[in-house]
C-alpha cells in the first residue's frame, strides 16, 4: 500500500514538474518571439527623426534626477559631475545624502561650492528628517541640489526627493550609475510619445560597465569584463532585459522597472505614495502600486521600456556580494508578491492579474525553489535506484542546450541591435560563458533565492547587505 | 488518477539536437550579422568616397565656370545617368544627399535639393509611399520631407489621417515642412490625437522655417480634437498671440487638466487680470499639479483684492504644498504679508542684552561719542521685544544720527517734514532707514566715518596746515607716512582736495587708500587691507606675515572642484606666482593630502629659486635702456636675425639654464605686446603654440614712426 502511495505520489510530482518545465519552455520562447517583434518595431520606428532637436525645446518637460547616496564619497564628485552633463536642458540633478557617516556630504559641499538654502518642508511628511537643502554657489552647477537628511534607506531618501521636486518627472537611478548624455531625450520621448495613453513610468536596460574605460563622468570605451562573476552578469543581464522585458513591454504588462533607472510621473508617484520603505524590492512594488492605481482610476495607462543602453552600472565581482544582493532580490519579489496577492489570477487587473503576477509568482519566485528541491529528489532517486540514468541524461541535455540556445539568442539579438562589443574575443568569451553557465553561475543564483526565501520565511533578520564599490577604469 | 505523460527517452534527444541546431544557426548568424555590418558599412565608406566630388562637381557647378571645368560637367551629369539605372548606387546617392542636406545651408541646400529632384531620387521616395511596410512609407515620406519636394504636399498629406501611428506623424511634420501653412492644414485636417513629443516635433519643424508668420492659432481653440486646442494653446503662448483672452479664459474650465494647465500658463504670461474670478471658480475643483499653476498665476497677475480668497486657501487647503504656494502668491502680491513662524521663538522668550559701553568707540578714543545710551541696570530682564525695539531704537538713532550731522548736513526742510509727525511714527520711519542702511552705519560707526570737510576746517590741524610752507607739507605726509594711523584720515583728505602740488596730493591720496578700508564696508576692508600687508610684506621682504588669504590662488583653490583642478592651480602658482604664494603654498604642504602637498613643495621650490635668482637681476630698467632694447630688436629682425633671438628666448626657458633670462621689466612686456611679438618660450606655450613673424615692411614703418 505504502508503495503504491509512493508511487502516486512520484507520479504526481513527475506531473507537476514536466507541466511546469514544459510551460517555463514555451513562455521563454513566445518571449523571444515578442521580444524580437519589439525590438525591431522599436528599430524601424526610431529610424526616422534626430531627437537631439528637442533638448532646448519651450515644451520640454522637466525632469529631475533622484541620486540617493549613502557612503559614496570615493566617487560621488564624479558621479555627479557626469550626472550634471546630460544633453537636456531642463532637468535638475538631486543628490540624497542618506546620513553617510563617511565625507560624503563634506566632498560635494567642497566640490560644489555648495550652500545650505531655506526650503518649506511639510511637517507631516513621513520620511526622516532633513538636515539641509544645499545648492551651489557657482551658475555651471546651478542643477544641482543636495538633500542632507538622516538615514532612512534608498526608498526613504527618493520619497524625500519626490516630494521636495518641482518636476513634472522624477527618475530615480543609483549615484554609481552613468548615463548616456542623450538619455534624458530618450526618457522624455518615451513619456510624450502617446497621445491615447499615459505614460506613467519608463524604464530602461541597464549595461555593465565594469572594466569600461570612463573618463570625465562620461563612457569612453566599452569593454567586456575581466571578472568572471561579471562576465556572467552580463549574459545574465542581456538575456533580462533584451528578451525578458522586452517581451512583458510589448505586452504592456511590465512589473519591474529596475531601480538603477527608472522615471516616473510624479503625480502618480506622489499619488502611491512613493517607494514602500518596508521592504527591499521597492523598485518592484512601486510598479504594482502604480498599475493597481491606475486600474483602479479605469484611466488608460502604460509603462514605457527603452532598450537603448542608456543606464551602465557596476555589478558585483566579489560571490559574498553577489549572493546578498540576489537574496534581497529573493526577498524582494516575495515580499512584493504577498503584498499584492489579491491580483493573483484576478481578472479585474487584466494581463497584469492573469499573465504577469502568475509568471513572477512561478517562474521568478518558485522556480528556483522547485530547482533546488529538484536537486535534491534527483540524488535521492539516485541513492534508492528509481532513477532512469538514460533519462535522466537526456532530460538534463535537452534543459542545458535550451537554455545555450536561448543565451545564444540574446547575444545574436544584442549584436544584431547595438553590437556594443566589437571584439570577437569578446562574443566568444560570452558564448562560452553561455555554455558553462547552467553548471557554474546558475547554482550560486539559485542559491541565493533560496537562502532570501528562507530568511523571508523564518523571519531571519536582514537588511541590503553592502556594495563595495572601485570605481570606474580610466579611458585609456 | 492523473498519471504523468510518458515521454519517449527519443523524443528529448531530437529536441535537444533541435536545440543545439537553434545555437549553432544562431552561432552563424551573429557573426554573419556582424560581417555583414561592417562589410556594408566598408563598401558604403568606398561608394561615399567616389561619388563625393561627383556631387561636389554637381552643387557648385556654375555656367560661369571656365569650359574645362564646363565639360567636365556635362560628362558627369552625363555618366551619372548611366550609374542611375543601379538600385544600390541610387541608394548610396541619395543617402549621401541626405547626410550632406544637414550639413549645407542658402544657395547650396536648394541646389542640393535641386539635384536630387534632377536626378529623380524622389520617384524612389514616391514609391516607398505605396509600400505596405509601415517604416518604408514613413521613410518615404521622411526622405520627401527632409529633400523639400515641396510637389508632394498632397501624397503625403492623405497620411495625417493613417491609422498607422508612425506614418500619421511622419506625415504630419512633412507637410509642416513642406508647405508654410501646411500646420494650418494640419491643425483643420487631423482626427487623431497629437502626443506630446510629436507637438515638440512639430514646433521645432516651425521654428525652422525662415519668416515664418504664424497664423492666429486662437482659431483652433474651438475645435473638438482635445489635442488641437492643447497644441493651439501652447502655439499660442509660445507666438505671443494674446488677441484670445476670453477663450483661453474659458478653457481653464476644461476638464483635461494639461488644457487647463496650458491656458493658465498663457493667462501669467499675457496677464489677462481679468481671468482672476474664472481662476477662482474652477480652484476647488482642481488636481494638487493645477492648484500650484492656478496659485502662482494669481501671485503673479492678482491684486490685493484676491488676497482674501488666496488666505482662505492658505487656512483651509490640506496639502501643505498647496497651502504654501497660496502663501507665496500671498507674499507676491503683498511683500511680507506672511512673516516666517516656524521656529520663532515668543516675545518673552528674549532677555536684552544689558549694554555697558558702546562697542562702537574705538580704541584709540577718536572715535565718534555715544550719547544717549539707554543702560539698563544689570540683570534687569527686557519683557518684550517691542521695549527692545525701543532700546536698540535709540542707539541706532544715535548712530543714524551721527552719520547725518557728519556726512550730510541735515538741510531744514527736512526738519520740517519730520517734524509734524508724531514721536512714534518718527521712530518708526528712522527704524525703517536705518534696517537698510544698518549695515553701512554699523560700520561707519565701528572705524572710521568720512567726515565732513567743512568740519575738517575747523580743526586746528587742517587750519595749520593751509598755513605750512610746502617744505613742511611734505615732511608732515612722510610723518604720516611712517608713523600715521586711522587718525589722520580727516587731514589726508583734507589734503587730497585742498592740496596745491599734485606730487603732494597724490601721496596723499595713496595714504588714504592705504588707511581708507577701515573706514569702509567689511570686504573691501578685509581685501585692500590683504593687497597692504602684501605689499608691505614684498618690501620689506618679510614673508612670515603674509597668511595664506593673500595668495591670489588661495580663492580659486578653495573653489576648485576637484583634485585635478587643485592640482592645475598649484602649477599654476609656479608660472606666475611670487612671494604672496609662499604662505598659502605652505598652508597646502600642511594641510592637506599627499598629492597635493607633494605639488605644493614642488612649486615652493620653484617660486624660492626664481626668488633667489630674481634678487641677481637688476629689478628696474631705463627708459634709455628700454628704447636701446627695443631698437636693437627691431634692427634684429629686420636684419633677419629677429627669429633667432625669438628662439633663443624660446631655448633658454626650455633649456632651463638660467631662467632668469627670460624675464623682462614690465614695459618691455608691454612694448612687445604692442609691436605683437611673442617673447617668451613659456608664453608662447601657453599660447597653443602660436608663432609668426612681422613683416619687414611693417617693422621699417615702426624704425620710421620711431
Amino acid at each position: 500500500m505504502s508503495g503504491n502511495l509512493f508511487e502516486i505520489v512520484i507520479e504526481y510530482l513527475n506531473t507537476v514538474f514536466l507541466l511546469f518545465s514544459v510551460v517555463l519552455f514555451t513562455l521563454l520562447s513566445i518571449m523571444g518571439y515578442l521580444s524580437t517583434r519589439n525590438s525591431i518595431h522599436y528599430r524601424n520606428k526610431n529610424k526616422v527623426g534626430d531627437i537631439s532637436k528637442v533638448m532646448a525645446s519651450p515644451l520640454a518637460p522637466s525632469i529631475t534626477i533622484i541620486a540617493p547616496a549613502y557612503n559614496e564619497g570615493l566617487t560621488i564628485i564624479e558621479n555627479i559631475r557626469s550626472l550634471l552633463s546630460l544633453q537636456y536642458v531642463n532637468y535638475e540633478v538631486m543628490v540624497i545624502n542618506d546620513g553617510s557617516i563617511d565625507d560624503t556630504m563634506e566632498k560635494m559641499i567642497s566640490a560644489y561650492n555648495l550652500v545650505k538654502v531655506t526650503q518649506e518642508i511639510d511637517p507631516n511628511w513621513k520620511s526622516k528628517p532633513i538636515r539641509g537643502v544645499y545648492r551651489s554657489r557657482q551658475a555651471s552647477f546651478s542643477k544641482l541640489i543636495v538633500i542632507d537628511k538622516e538615514n532612512g534607506g534608498k526608498s526613504d531618501a527618493i520619497n524625500t526627493g519626490i516630494y521636495l521636486s518641482d518636476s513634472k518627472f522624477v527618475g530615480c537611478i543609483d549615484v554609481d550609475c552613468l548615463l548616456k548624455p542623450d538619455a534624458l531625450l530618450h526618457v522624455v520621448k518615451s513619456f510624450y510619445q502617446r497621445s491615447k495613453k499615459r505614460v506613467i513610468a519608463v524604464g530602461g536596460v541597464i549595461r555593465i560597465a565594469n572594466s569600461c574605460g570612463i573618463s570625465g563622468g562620461m563612457l569612453e570605451e566599452i569593454r567586456l569584463p575581466k571578472n568572471w562573476l561579471a562576465k556572467f552578469q552580463l549574459l545574465e543581464y542581456s538575456r533580462s532585459f533584451l528578451l525578458g522585458r522586452m517581451a512583458w513591454s510589448r505586452l504592456d504588462s511590465l512589473l519591474i522597472i529596475s531601480g538603477a533607472f527608472g522615471f516616473f510621473d510624479r503625480e502618480i508617484a506622489l499619488a502611491v505614495g512613493g517607494y514602500d520603505t518596508n521592504t527591499v524590492g521597492e523598485d518592484m512594488e512601486i510598479i504594482f502600486r502604480m498599475r493597481r492605481y491606475m486600474h483602479e482610476l479605469k484611466e488608460p495607462y502604460t509603462i514605457e521600456y527603452i532598450p537603448d543602453p542608456l543606464c551602465w552600472t557596476e555589478v558585483p565581482e566579489d560571490l559574498n556580494i553577489l549572493v546578498n544582493q540576489r537574496d534581497r532580490w529573493a526577498r524582494g519579489n516575495l515580499e512584493t508578491l504577498f503584498k499584492h496577492k489579491d491580483m493573483f489570477f484576478n481578472s479585474k487587473f487584466g494581463r497584469l492579474g492573469l499573465i504577469s503576477y502568475p509568471y513572477w509568482f512561478f517562474y521568478e519566485w518558485l522556480a528556483p525553489l522547485m530547482e533546488f528541491f529538484g536537486f535534491f529528489t534527483i540524488i535521492v532517486f539516485a541513492f534508492t535506484g528509481m532513477l532512469n540514468w538514460e533519462f535522466f541524461l537526456a532530460i538534463t541535455m535537452t534543459i542545458y542546450m535550451f537554455s545555450v540556445m536561448f543565451s545564444f539568442y540574446a547575444i545574436l539579438w544584442d549584436v544584431y541591435t547595438y553590437n556594443e562589443y566589437k571584439k570577437t574575443k569578446d562574443i566568444l568569451t560570452l558564448m562560452f560563458c553561455a555554455l558553462i553557465e547552467p553548471i557554474t553561475f546558475h547554482p550560486i543564483i539559485v542559491w541565493s533565492a533560496v537562502r532570501g526565501n528562507y530568511k523571508k520565511l523564518f523571519r531571519v533578520k536582514s537588511g541590503w547587505g553592502s556594495q563595495v564599490r572601485k570605481g570606474f577604469a580610466k579611458a585609456t | 488518477m492523473i498519471k504523468s505523460p510518458k515521454i519517449h527517452t527519443d523524443l528529448l534527444w531530437d529536441l535537444t539536437v533541435l536545440f543545439l541546431g537553434l545555437a549553432a544557426l544562431y552561432f552563424v548568424s551573429i557573426f554573419f550579422f556582424r560581417n555583414r555590418a561592417s562589410r556594408l558599412f566598408r563598401r558604403r565608406g568606398t561608394k561615399r568616397t567616389e561619388l563625393a566630388p561627383i556631387i561636389s562637381n554637381f552643387l557648385f557647378h556654375s555656367s560661369e565656370d571656365p569650359k574645362e571645368a564646363q565639360k567636365e560637367y556635362v560628362e558627369l551629369k552625363i555618366g551619372i545617368r548611366e550609374y542611375l539605372a543601379d538600385n544600390y548606387f541610387r541608394k548610396i546617392l541619395a543617402d549621401i544627399l541626405f547626410d550632406l542636406q544637414r550639413d549645407v545651408a542658402g544657395g547650396t541646400r536648394q541646389r542640393l535639393f535641386r539635384l536630387f529632384v534632377e536626378l529623380g531620387l524622389h520617384h524612389d521616395s514616391y514609391k516607398k509611399l505605396k509600400s505596405w511596410r509601415w517604416n518604408i512609407v514613413a521613410q518615404g515620406i521622411l526622405e520627401l520631407a527632409q529633400m523639400e519636394v515641396s510637389h508632394a504636399f498632397q501624397s503625403v498629406a492623405k497620411f495625417i489621417n493613417d491609422k498607422r501611428g508612425i506614418v500619421r506623424k511622419q506625415a504630419e511634420l512633412a507637410i509642416v515642412h513642406l508647405k508654410v501653412d501646411g500646420i494650418n492644414y494640419l491643425l483643420d485636417n487631423t482626427k487623431y490625437g497629437i502626443s506630446e513629443w510629436q507637438q515638440l516635433k512639430l514646433i521645432e519643424a516651425l521654428e525652422s522655417i525662415t519668416d515664418y508668420n504664424p497664423p492666429r492659432f486662437k482659431t483652433w481653440l474651438i475645435s473638438e480634437n482635445k489635442d488641437v486646442v492643447l497644441f493651439s494653446l501652447r502655439l499660442i503662448k509660445h507666438y505671443n498671440q494674446n488677441d484670445a483672452a476670453d477663450s483661453i479664459i474659458a478653457l481653464v474650465k476644461h476638464k483635461d487638466n494639461d488644457i487647463k494647465i496650458a491656458a493658465i500658463h498663457c493667462i501669467r504670461d499675457f496677464h489677462f487680470t481679468k481671468a482672476m474670478d474664472a481662476l477662482k471658480l474652477v480652484f476647488a475643483q482642481c488636481s494638487p499639479i493645477v492648484k500650484a499653476s492656478l496659485l502662482d498665476t494669481m501671485g503673479e497677475i492678482g491684486s490685493e483684492a484676491d488676497l482674501e480668497f488666496l488666505k482662505h486657501v492658505a487656512r483651509t487647503e490640506p496639502n501643505f504644498s498647496i497651502a504654501n504656494r497660496a502663501n507665496r502668491a500671498i507674499n507676491t502680491i503683498q511683500p511680507d504679508a506672511i512673516l516666517p513662524t516656524k521656529d520663532i521663538l515668543e516675545d518673552a522668550d528674549f532677555v536684552m542684552e544689558t549694554i555697558t559701553e558702546s562697542p562702537a568707540i574705538p580704541s584709540d578714543g577718536e572715535g565718534l561719542p555715544v550719547e544717549n545710551v539707554e543702560v539698563p541696570e544689570t540683570g534687569e530682564v527686557i519683557p518684550a521685544v517691542a521695549e527692545k525695539v525701543e532700546t536698540i531704537e535709540i542707539e541706532e538713532i544715535q548712530i543714524y544720527d551721527l552719520v547725518e550731522v557728519h556726512t550730510q548736513p541735515k538741510e531744514p526742510e527736512e526738519e520740517e517734514e519730520l517734524s509734524p509727525v508724531s514721536e512714534e511714527k518718527s521712530h518708526q520711519l528712522e527704524i525703517l532707514e536705518l534696517e537698510a542702511d544698518l549695515e553701512r552705519s554699523l560700520n561707519f560707526s565701528l572705524g572710521l566715518v568720512p567726515v565732513d570737510a567743512a568740519e575738517i576746517d575747523e580743526t586746528p590741524e587742517n587750519t595749520d596746515y593751509a598755513e605750512m610752507s610746502q617744505e613742511s607739507r611734505e615732511q608732515l605726509l612722510d610723518e604720516m607716512t611712517e608713523n600715521g594711523g586711522a587718525s589722520e584720515t580727516p587731514l589726508l583728505e583734507f589734503m587730497m582736495e585742498h592740496e596745491e602740488d599734485p606730487e603732494l596730493r597724490f601721496k596723499a591720496f595713496n595714504r588714504l587708500r592705504n588707511t581708507a578700508p577701515k573706514s569702509q564696508g567689511p570686504e573691501i576692508a578685509e581685501v585692500e587691507a590683504v593687497e597692504e600687508v602684501a605689499e608691505i610684506a614684498l618690501d620689506t621682504d618679510d614673508i612670515g606675515t603674509l597668511s595664506p588669504e593673500h595668495s591670489v590662488f588661495y580663492s580659486l583653490f578653495e573653489h576648485a572642484s576637484d583634485l585635478d583642478s587643485k592640482k592645475i592651480l598649484i602649477k599654476e602658482t609656479i608660472a606666475i606666482g611670487d612671494e604672496k604664494e609662499i604662505a598659502f603654498l605652505n598652508h597646502l604642504a600642511q594641510n592637506e593630502g599627499d598629492s597635493i602637498k607633494d605639488e605644493a613643495l614642488k612649486a615652493l621650490k620653484a617660486i624660492k629659486e626664481r626668488r633667489t635668482n630674481d634678487k641677481n637681476v637688476p629689478s628696474t630698467i631705463t627708459s634709455e635702456e628700454l628704447l636701446e632694447d627695443v631698437d636693437s630688436i627691431v634692427d634684429e629682425i629686420l636684419e633677419g636675425s629677429g627669429p633667432d633671438r625669438l628662439d633663443n628666448h624660446k631655448r633658454d626657458a626650455d633649456d632651463g639654464t638660467d631662467p632668469t633670462d627670460d624675464r623682462i621689466p614690465l614695459e618691455l612686456c608691454f612694448i612687445y605686446d604692442e609691436l605683437g611679438i611673442l617673447y617668451n618660450g613659456q608664453r608662447e606655450k601657453e599660447d597653443l603654440g602660436l608663432n609668426f613673424e612681422l613683416s619687414q615692411e611693417y617693422m621699417y614703418n615702426l624704425k620710421e614712426q620711431g
